[in-house]
């Protein structure tokens, strides 16, 4: 099917070039063929679509750009049911990739950001399978942190988020909406396959003390933050810093905290398109600090739940210490959201109002359980 | 059913006047029936034979209303229930013009009812209701006329002030105040109760094994026990050093001070004192000697104090006053005396307290009347006034003259059982309680004297304002009476004692100073006058209590301050100062971005290749 898909995809973007709305129907069409009826593969085929369709905010004349998400998406599907090494590096290049290109599409050019952002990644995705592949050549210490380090450069964890701010704020907030969403669950999913609950001491450490960090300096940073833009950033380093401290958990809880990885996630991916939505298009009140209150964690929205699951497990794995960490930050991020939520009144556009209200429609999700066990049966 | 009307019944006949009181002054009236039910019962009472009565309260933990009728209760109670109704009568008159009858007369009436409840019961607990109820009706008629804008309701003499003391008091102030010192009491005799019944399972006082309890705890357990359930009596019968409030009590009306004085509150300190005695029976037990020793004198310094106070004193009440407290010193020496004597000088004790009460509560009514009738709180008026007012000046002839011990009258012959009393311990304790109680009943005719002297006789010219009153007189007069049978009854039961030649030589002194503070009543000096401040002891009330409070208070307000300034400001005030250091990195310059992010990995990397290596 993900053949197909990809078929369909290179002949609906060629063809976009003459036909700008060719290019929206082929990316919406090989998004519906790899369509998989696992709740969590719902939801992230959903964000993909939202992250597709708000594109169209950006205006560009070409529809190419709309084939960039589609891609990232079957590569993200692939991965989840693929296992041996060279399709999880290839689905990794490819989910990351696409990306590359996004940063530079804005209403104008914007080279100088894309650059920040590229080396970054390069950097990044260098060290991410130099790790993998050292892991599998039985250099489990070095290959772990080195996997480790390309996950936290990957995906923007302090200390080496140095990229995240400033591409967030300077990128169209679509393509920043993007490298916050669809692009992080495949370098995740990846370093649970790899990683979890097999991690020696030393990289354990190094993993508790990323998390750490990230979620400090993620929260602190959002305190005095002006632009929504860079508050969104900050707060996506916080999630990240919640979502690794996942890894860390014992074997025995490694499903429960897996289930709550992605449930964070996904939550953390419905803010993200749901908030830079709005900084696009505008959006209403009530809907923003809907959004706001699911990412703060306020039960029982979806951002709850996550921060339940992955709580839940650090406790189960004696790592009491780092869940109450986790629950202080909750507690200190609470500031920033809420001035984030008043940044909006209304929105502007049918589009950016439909596109937040799914997203909304998401973090009201108050019945977690068919996501939950469809991360099990994933896991699996 | 018998109690529930005995105590009942003074509270539910005020209701009324609590409720219409706007709408009909003379409601009043039921207010009294309800005192003059009290009476009856309590006359009835004492026909009764003696015993116990129970009503159960709270089985489980073995608590129960049980009342006592026995010699002390007995009379205790008459004489509660009759002053009361008496003051009541003259109240109808006294308070007809006041702006707010309702309240007086329901605190008045609650104040009657708690204080026969402590007179009959036995049980602790039952008593503390009583108890308390005295003093939150102490409060509220000590401060009845709350808005503090009539002179007359003052104590001192508005706006002096002796160094950083403020000498006058309102009444609002002096009904906090007392208040306020009573609890500092009650609290440690709560504690003391709850010890009681720790370790004896029991809270009725003559079930009490009493034995049992103090061989349990030693004598040092012994001591602080006692001194704790003393502490509540101390406080309440103003014992030195909590006498202040006593004086400034004088802000509530004339009949308060009149009932407060002389069979309720601070009688009530010195009764418990008696009732606990009479079942503890001291003499038994030697771990009591201690406490016995310092309750002789605490009383006997007091009740110096008191004397030495009321010769200074120009205000008719405040004089009265501290010669309350002397009294009640002397009620307290008297008791303890019972450890070395046994139960007799509980028994001289009693009677002094029934004298006593009679003696004062007429000296109180005349002395609300002559401020009545003068507009003025300061001792006045001379033989014009005596003539206006002739059953006034009578009556405060013959209460003086049987309070001061002048042979042959009330007070003589109890005071002689004293000395014969104090005689006999004289063998254990030297004859230093002898001196001083002797000193002290010298000064107590000289200041009683006085106020004879200064109100009647030799004072100032006064204005007078009579409006005709007939219920004031009356009761006074009825009241005073009521001590010339008590003369003879005393004289039949202490004439052996009374004829001795030491009691007729101290009675001979008493006289004489009588005689002097009739002639002199006056003399202006620096002590004088430093006796009529109560020799300053209110700096501890209003400078040195206050001084701790405010201790405390700014601890407070810094801990407050401190933790405002952890929460408000450097809280928020750090995290905005990391927030901006997290947020420094942000220079938007690649190659520095490059920069970190590479020293980081590498640093990194070699960490992780030596670790790999070595292991």
């Amino acid at each position: 099917m993900e053949i197909l898909a990809l078929i369909v995809l290179t002949m609906g973007t060629a063809l976009s070039l003459r036909w700008k709305r060719l290019g929206v129907i082929a990316g919406i069409a090989s998004i519906l063929l790899v369509l998989r009826f696992e709740p969590l593969l719902l939801i992230v085929t959903l964000i993909a679509l939202m992250n597709l369709i708000s594109l169209d905010l950006i205006g560009r004349k070409y529809g190419t750009v709309f084939a960039l998400p589609a891609l990232m998406l079957i590569a993200t599907v692939h991965a989840f049911y693929t296992s041996d090494l060279p399709s999880l590096i290839v689905c990794f290049i490819v989910a990351s990739v696409p990306t590359y290109a996004l940063v530079l599409i804005s209403e104008d050019l914007r080279t100088k950001t894309a650059i920040k952002y590229v080396t970054f990644m390069v950097t990044a995705t260098i060290l991410f399978v130099l790790g993998l592949i050292l892991i599998y050549e039985n250099f489990k210490l070095i290959g772990s942190f080195l996997l480790l380090t390309g996950l936290a450069l990957e995906v923007g964890i302090a200390p080496l988020h140095e990229w995240v701010p400033d591409v967030f704020s300077e990128a169209d907030p679509i393509s920043a909406s993007i490298i916050a969403s669809l692009a992080k669950f495949v370098p995740f999913l990846i370093a649970f396959r790899v990683l979890g609950g097999e991690m020696d001491f030393l990289s354990l450490t190094f993993l508790i003390a990323l998390a750490v960090i990230s979620m400090f300096v993620g929260n602190i940073g959002g305190l005095t933050s002006n632009e929504p833009s860079r508050i969104l950033a900050y707060s996506t380093i916080a999630n990240m810093g919640y979502v690794i401290s996942a890894l860390a958990v014992n074997p025995l809880s490694l499903p429960v905290a897996f289930a709550g990885a992605f449930i964070q996630l996904l939550a953390n991916s419905v803010g993200k398109v749901g908030f830079f939505t709005a900084i696009k298009g505008g959006a209403n009140r009530l809907l923003s600090f809907i959004l706001s209150f699911s990412m703060i964690g306020v039960p029982p929205l979806l951002g709850f739940w996550g921060k339940f699951f992955i709580a839940t497990s650090l406790l189960k794995s004696n790592l009491t210490f780092l869940a109450i960490i986790l629950v202080v930050n909750s507690v200190m991020s609470v500031p920033y959201y809420v001035r984030l939520a008043r940044f909006f009144d209304r929105g502007r556009s049918a589009l950016a109002s439909a596109v937040v209200g799914v997203c909304v429609l998401i973090s009201l999700t108050i019945y977690p359980n068919p996501i939950y066990y469809s991360c099990l049966s994933v896991w699996r | 059913m018998i109690w529930l009307i005995l105590f009942l019944s003074p509270v539910i006949f005020s209701l009324p006047t609590v409720i219409a009181w706007t709408y009909r002054r003379n409601l009043s009236i039921s207010s009294v029936v309800g005192l003059l039910i009290s009476l009856a019962v309590t006359i009835y009472l004492y026909r009764m034979p003696e015993g116990f009565y129970t009503i159960p309260w709270l089985p489980s933990l073995g608590i129960e209303f049980r009342f006592v009728l026995d010699y002390l209760s007995k009379n205790m109670g008459v004489l509660t229930a009759l002053i009361a109704f008496l003051i009541g009568i003259y109240s109808l008159e006294y308070m007809r013009e006041d702006y707010r009858i309702g309240w007086y007369w329901f605190f008045f009436n609650l104040f009657t009812a708690s204080m026969l409840l402590v007179v009959y019961s036995d049980n602790l607990l039952g008593l503390l209701i009583g108890w308390e109820g005295l003093g939150l009706a102490s409060w509220a008629l000590i401060g009845h006329w709350f808005r503090d804008d009539d002179e007359l309701s003052y104590v001192g003499v508005l706006g002096r002030k002796v160094g950083p003391l403020k000498m006058f008091w309102s009444p609002s102030f002096a009904g906090w105040r007392a208040i306020s010192t009573i609890r500092i009491g009650d609290m440690p005799m709560f504690l003391g109760i709850a010890l009681i019944f720790a370790l004896a399972g029991n809270l009725n006082v003559s079930q009490i094994d009493w034995n049992a309890v103090f061989t349990k705890i030693g004598l040092i357990g012994t001591t602080f026990l006692m001194i704790s359930i003393l502490m509540g009596p101390f406080t309440k019968s103003a014992q030195l050093p909590f006498s202040e409030w006593l004086m400034t009590a004088m802000t509530g009306p004339t009949t308060v001070s009149a009932l407060l004085h002389s069979a309720t509150m601070v009688a009530a300190g010195a009764y418990l004192f008696m009732r606990l005695s009479w079942y503890i029976q001291p003499w038994n037990y030697h771990e009591l000697e201690p406490v016995y020793v310092f309750v002789l004198f605490l009383g006997l310094f007091s009740s110096l104090y008191g004397a030495i106070v009321a010769l200074g004193c120009r205000e008719r009440k405040v004089l009265l006053a501290s010669s309350t407290l002397s009294s009640l010193g002397i009620m307290f020496a008297v008791t303890s005396l019972s450890y070395w004597v046994g139960k007799i000088a509980i028994v001289i004790a009693f009677i002094y307290l029934i004298v006593h009460a009679f003696a004062k509560a007429t000296l109180f009514l005349v002395a609300g009347h002559l401020i009545h009738a003068t507009h003025n709180r300061f001792c006045c008026g001379n033989l014009e006034l005596t003539k206006r007012m002739k059953l006034a000046f009578l009556a405060t002839v013959l209460s003086t003259l049987c309070l001061s011990g002048i042979p042959p009258f009330t007070a003589y012959w109890v005071k002689s059982g004293m000395d014969a009393i104090l005689h006999e311990v004289s063998h254990h304790l030297g004859q230093t309680p002898m001196i001083i109680f002797v000193l002290i009943a010298l000064t107590y005719s000289a200041f009683l004297a006085k106020f004879l002297s200064l109100n009647f006789l030799k004072g100032e010219r006064a204005k007078l304002h009579l409006h005709g009153e007939r219920l004031m007189p009356t009761s006074y007069t009825i009241m005073v009476l009521t001590l010339l049978p008590l003369a003879y009854v005393l004289y039949l039961k202490f004439f052996r004692e009374g004829l001795e030649t030491s009691s007729i030589l101290v009675g001979i002194l008493v006289t004489l100073t009588y005689v002097v503070g009739i002639v002199k009543p006056t003399h202006e000096s620096k002590i004088g006058q430093a006796l009529g401040d109560r020799l300053y002891l209110m700096a501890l009330n209003d400078l040195i209590v206050p001084k701790v409070g405010w201790f405390f208070a700014l601890l407070s307000y810094y801990f407050d301050r401190a933790v405002d300034l952890f929460t408000h400001s450097s809280i928020p005030e750090m995290f905005e100062e990391l927030s901006k250091a997290v947020r420094r990195i942000q220079s938007g310059v690649l190659t520095r971005y490059v920069r970190i992010v590479i020293g980081i990995v590498f640093a990194i990397i070699l960490i992780a290749g030596w670790f790999e290596w070595r292991f």
